[in-house]
């Protein structure tokens, strides 16, 4: 939770740092500096833990206005930082007609076709990463050849009558320039980054492909690290989109069938994430279940490993005297007010908490400011449950204040990877009750072994089930040996297994075997 | 264009240059001047040239600078000339192609399902589609599917889901009880505010019946479990009381019966009765509140009751699934071999 400890509050945009080359450069995706959580405090924190390492960062975002000002004062060693909006408003290029190089949609044609039909032969990577390069002003395939080229027209149409089981060709034709858009975006900006020694992606997605790209222009070793699994948030969000359309009439329409434009989306970030993980030379995820989730969309196994997250014990151990003997009935949710967190799951869990525990109270710490709309409708929720009085919404706090206040570290999540918070509470001596989302079990009840027999931190409960959250909180607030119980084994847990120290070893390797690596890629390239 | 101004103005100067008196003079100072004049005159066009050269042509502006320069430098006036007829040709045609970028119309591709291979061998139920032994892609596809089904069919399934071991399915099984949650928060949310304002007595009764309607929709929809399920039945029951409490409104027998069905839920079934009775004494339709009745008796073990209140109903046009439980009641006797899921499908 470093990121909430952390943020600054200017609101105009301070000058970028620039540098012509760097050792690692960061590709984040939505994230540090302009969004605070657990991915970006994760950043700030590699970066602070290397202070020799000279850091550059690609911020890559949306649109301008869905991110305020940096939630983070830059790190000294970060010496280049860049920033590119995929979807923001922006001049084309001057409407004239273009004609297509002679050959060039040809290749177009033959990377589709790979990617549609072939995509684990070893050349599908190559060719996209190639045809990417050439999307360049002068390249083959400019912006404006796949705009105003009658080539690219004619293609358009051709794939259409071929594949889209979607009636709708205006529909066909937007969704074909949504989806490539990005590209031109990302390979204007890729000339202007400077060279190094590391590419260092935080997901795959635009960050991941960005790294393709990059490696394919400056042969260097690339470094993947996901916390989540970015296909599959993907997924998850397109399956629900409202803004796709599916045009199938009654008689075309068969409910049991994902409509095209939403298969055609699932499809364009599955490839992304299966080049990512072909061009990338080590693949790091942060607990096994993700690892293997990786190899299912197409990770090759050799380049895969888990280094878990690990946080500052000296920091928070010092917190633990200040605890007062009893655990104070207070349930702390620590993180950002925004749907991912399910705080209303939370908020609800008190209407049974506060029945049979009425001096209760929950605490939700964290920035409100993410989705502004979601705040409101939990404070909205709060109050229609009749528990103003009994859920606190504190805003930004700073943890070394807030945990020996606090008896439990509640996560209502519906989708983690591997929290801080939960990591950052077991340091302070607090227990946690967690929902079962990303490695939440294995942090709380160990993985099978020596680790497990440390015994539970805390409980585990079903996601979306306020119930069950309220009756695992209670058991540990009213029972004043199983919460020491929990507290002791979520110290031991955090001190044997999740140590920051030992994450810094892991990538130090990672990042001096990147360093000294006589690269293949290179060798391939200059021969 | 003015830009272009300069460079003829250029040229004009290098022209002076050459046919003026100093190349004529026989001294190393008018050699000089004139390589300087003519230098100048040169740069000055080179600059021009370069400007007007197309972006892409741009990435390397020292050596495309020097090739400009050099152009009009090495042939006097000829080269510089020739570099502005070029640029002028150039400019012309892109003039000529902004033209021709008028909107026209094109001819869309014709659409034919016939030549796609439709994949319709999802067959089954839904609920024997999302069961884990289900390659996880069937599963997905399943759940979009229950989109098209009703929420108190789907949302008992979802919930179900909310424990699943794949990720994606949970998470979008949350996602659809959420959003559905929300929907009805948020006329809550407002109706509330509309509460807290001044109105008449006709439309107080309106906002607190409504808001009585959306609480019962969580609870309809399987939208809330537990502690939380008892609060929200609670808060229906407050408004919907509070609703009857008002004077001076006429009451339709709608809200009698919301509130006979929240004290049914609520296992309060003398309470629930005497709406129910209220309701049809008012002119609710039987077919809608007497199962609710038959309800109350079946709870209390009074099969007799049952028995002639789905006698009562047998006369009267019934919705399919109420139909088949009034058959089952009214018909046992004359079937030989009756077996339930026969006569009730829907269960």
């Amino acid at each position: 939770m470093t990121a909430i400890s952390s943020p600054t509050s200017e609101p105009a945009l301070p000058a970028l740092p620039k540098a012509d080359s760097v050792d690692v450069l960061l590709l984040l995706e939505g994230t540090f500096p302009f969004v605070s959580g657990g991915v970006s405090s994760w950043v700030y924190q590699i970066m602070n833990g290397f202070p020799e390492v000279r850091f550059g960062a690609l911020f890559i975002g949306s649109r301008k206005e869905d991110y305020g000002s940096m939630r983070y004062t830059l790190p000294p060693n970060l010496v280049h930082l860049d920033i590119v909006y995929l979807f923001e408003e922006q001049d084309n290029p001057k409407v004239r007609p273009t004609r297509a190089a002679r050959g060039s949609m040809e290749e177009v044609e033959r990377v589709h076709e790979l990617l549609h039909n072939d995509i684990r032969n070893p050349q599908c990577m190559h060719a996209f990463a190639s045809l990417f390069d050439a999307a360049s002003p002068e390249g083959k395939v400019s912006h404006e050849v796949f705009l105003y080229g009658q080539e690219s027209w004619d293609y358009i149409k051709e794939s259409y009558r071929r594949y889209s089981t979607d009636p709708s060709f205006v529909d066909y034709f937007w969704t074909i320039r949504n989806l490539h858009t990005p590209f031109w975006r990302l390979r204007e900006i890729a000339p202007r980054l400077p060279r190094a020694r590391l590419y260092h992606a935080i997901s795959t997605g635009y960050a991941g492909i960005m790294g393709v790209l990059l490696k394919h222009r400056n042969p260097a070793p690339f470094l993947l690290s996901e916390h989540g699994i970015y296909v599959k948030e993907r997924k998850i969000d397109l399956f629900q989109a409202n803004w796709i359309s599916d045009n199938r009439n009654a008689f075309e329409r068969d409910t049991s069938q994902m409509g095209y434009y939403r298969s055609l989306w699932i499809r364009f970030f599955e490839h992304l994430g299966y080049l990512t993980y072909q061009a990338a030379d080590d693949i790091v995820a942060l607990y096994e279940a993700n690892r293997q989730r990786q190899l299912t969309d197409g990770a090759p196994p050799a380049k895969t490993r888990n280094i878990p997250n690990g946080v500052d014990i000296e920091r928070y151990a010092a917190l633990r005297p200040l605890r007062p003997a009893a655990a104070p009935p207070v349930l702390c949710l620590i993180g950002r007010v925004v749907p991912i967190k399910d705080i209303k799951t939370f908020i609800r869990s008190m209407r049974t908490v506060v029945k049979h525990m009425p001096q209760a109270e929950a605490w939700i710490a964290g920035p409100e400011d993410e989705d502004p709309a979601y705040a409101a409708e939990c404070r909205e929720l709060a109050q229609q449950l009749g528990l103003a009085e009994h859920v606190r919404f504190l805003g930004f706090q700073k943890l070394t204040e807030l945990l020996p206040k606090v008896g439990l570290v509640v996560l209502s999540s519906i989708s983690e990877g591997l929290p801080l918070v939960i990591l950052e509470g077991y340091a302070a001596g607090v227990p946690t009750v967690s929902t079962d989302v990303g490695s939440c079990r294995q942090l709380v009840e160990g993985l099978p072994g020596e680790d497990a027999a440390l015994g539970a931190s805390g409980r585990v409960v079903r996601i979306a089930d306020p119930d069950a959250l309220a009756r695992a909180a209670l058991s540990l607030l009213s029972d004043e040996r199983e919460w020491q119980r929990a507290s002791a084994a979520g110290i031991r847990r955090v001190e044997t297994y999740y140590a920051q120290a030992m994450m810094f070893d892991s990538y130090r390797q990672l990042y001096h075997k990147a360093f000294n690596k006589e690269y293949p890629w290179q060798a391939s390239a200059s021969s | 264009m003015k830009t272009l101004y300069w460079a003829w103005l250029a040229l004009i100067a290098d022209l002076g240059v050459f046919i003026g008196p100093l190349p004529l003079e026989h001294s190393l100072g008018a050699v000089l001047t004139v390589i300087g004049l003519h230098a100048s005159a040169c740069a000055a066009l080179g600059t021009v040239a370069w400007l007007m050269l197309p972006r892409r042509y741009r990435s390397r502006p020292i050596l495309a600078w020097l090739l400009m320069f050099d152009f009009a430098f090495i042939a006097p006036v000829i080269g510089a000339l020739s570099l502005l007829l070029v640029v002028h040709l150039t400019l012309r045609r892109e003039e000529d192609d902004d033209a021709q970028a008028l909107p026209r119309s094109v001819e869309l591709p014709e659409y034919n399902i016939q030549s796609k291979v439709a994949n319709r061998t999802a067959q089954g139920s839904a609920r024997a589609r999302l069961t884990s032994k289900v390659p996880d892609n069937v599963r997905l596809q399943s759940l979009m599917s229950l989109q098209a089904v009703s929420r108190r069919v789907a949302n008992p399934i979802l919930e179900d889901l909310l424990a699943d071991k794949t990720d994606d399915v949970r998470l979008i099984a949350f996602g659809m009880l959420d959003s559905e949650e929300k929907k009805i928060s948020i006329h809550i949310s407002r109706e509330r505010q509309n509460l807290a304002r001044e109105m008449t007595t006709v439309q107080r009764y309106d906002i607190l019946r409504h808001l009585a309607e959306l609480h019962w929709e969580l609870i309809y929809a399987s939208l809330a479990q537990g502690e939380l399920r008892r609060h929200i039945l609670s808060e229906a029951r407050r408004y919907a009381d509070e609703a009857m409490g008002l004077e001076d409104v006429e009451h339709d027998s709608g809200v009698l019966v919301l509130c006979g069905r929240i004290r049914l839920e609520q296992g309060e079934l003398d309470g629930a009765e005497d709406y129910f009775q209220e309701a049809i004494a008012l002119g609710q339709p039987e077919a809608s509140a007497l199962p609710y009745l038959a309800e109350i008796y079946f709870r209390r073990r009074d099969f007799g009751e049952v028995d002639q209140i789905m006698q009562r109903l047998a006369r009267l046009h019934l919705a399919a699934s109420t139909k088949a439980v009034v058959e089952l009641w009214t018909e046992r006797n004359m079937l030989d071999n009756f077996r339930d899921r026969n006569l009730l499908p829907h269960i």
